[in-house]
């Protein structure tokens, strides 16, 4: 006899559990969480490296960094001051929340108003893993292509705030921010954008300022 | 390419479903891949043959049903099949699209044979 054993759920059920135990000790703690996601090389880190000393006077910040080898970034993040956690995935494509669960202790909790974590360099993957985070922040570079989001939909549609970073080198790249954010926007009409130069500064203060409101705003209204 | 990943919660989900549970096989895994889930079903069949081997889900057929992808604009309502190139509303031409179906990863649930 066959029979029918009903499930229903979704693949990533689990993965959602532990975001969620993780969203509470996050709330608990009111620390702000974002997860960064980008292609490799759009400037995860060193938008971390020149956010970090904005951000210092008003908010106690810590990292997570997610990379599939070497503790080159955590290195990057702990020399501008900040307390930084390294996982290495070892060839996993992307952070899921076992990850954080398994590394977020090694921060000092008590000790922090926001996280930043940024994600394995993938477009794909690591949309489908909430990491408990309040928002997701991506990461466009104009050396990419403009349609990024068209190609890339489920990372654009899932975030809070597009960054399009390297504006300094729009006059030698095909890249239109226009017609980037207009593609972002068909598929996610509330995102946010901020063009900014990592190089030059160029955008680094207003985004800063957003942050800061952004993080200030949940400890307020859970306080 | 987060396909294992995704084979071993798939296999993880099977087996909390199976416990206690007499059967005497595992025939056909049914699955909801929905088309812009970032999931390529080749690949999630591929993995699940391999992760599932020497577990009771080893050889069961992987049927995966792709529901359609539907969108909604968010000024005029107008409910509109599309793809992912399609950005703007057919209706109105608002641009400001929502997603209301299309991103499933489910397991929706296990075809066994009974131990007879």
């Amino acid at each position: 006899m066959k029979e029918i054993v009903p499930i229903q759920q979704k693949v990533v059920a689990r993965n959602d559990d532990l975001a969620a135990r993780l969203a509470g000790q996050f709330a608990d703690r009111r620390i702000y969480v974002f997860n960064l996601l980008s292609s490799p090389g759009s400037g995860k880190t060193s938008l971390l490296e020149r956010l970090l000393p904005r951000l210092s006077a008003q908010l106690r910040c810590g990292v997570i960094e997610g990379d599939v080898q070497t503790e080159n970034d955590a290195r990057r993040i702990a020399r501008v001051g900040a307390p930084v956690r390294q996982i290495i995935t070892c060839g996993t494509c992307h952070l899921d929340a076992q990850m954080i669960l398994d590394h977020v202790d090694g921060l000092p909790l008590n000790e922090l108003d926001v996280i930043f974590i940024e994600n394995v360099g993938n477009l794909v993957c690591p949309s489908s893993y909430w990491l408990g985070e309040d928002s997701r922040l991506v990461i466009l570079s104009t050396t990419e292509g403009d349609d990024k989001p068209a190609k890339y939909p489920a990372v654009f549609r899932k975030a809070d705030l597009l960054v399009i970073n390297k504006i300094d080198l729009l006059p030698h790249t095909d890249f239109d921010p226009d017609q980037a954010v207009r593609y972002a926007r068909g598929l996610n009409p509330d995102l946010v954008v901020f063009p900014v130069s990592c190089r030059t500064g160029e955008g680094l203060d207003s985004l800063a300022a957003w942050l800061v409101d952004k993080v200030l705003e949940k400890k307020g209204s859970s306080s | 390419m987060h396909e294992v990943s995704l084979a071993q919660d798939i296999l993880a989900i099977s087996m909390e479903s199976l416990k206690n549970r007499p059967f005497e096989k595992v025939v056909v895994v049914n699955l909801k891949i929905g088309p812009v889930s970032g999931v390529d079903p080749e690949a999630l069949r591929f993995a699940l043959t391999v992760v599932t081997e020497n577990t009771p889900l080893a050889g069961a057929e992987v049927r995966i049903e792709t529901p359609p992808m539907r969108l909604e604009c968010r000024d005029c309502r107008q409910e509109f099949a599309g793809d992912d190139s399609e950005f703007s509303c057919p209706a109105c031409g608002s641009s400001r699209i929502q997603l209301l179906s299309g991103d499933e990863m489910e397991v929706v649930n296990l075809e066994v044979l009974e131990r007879s």
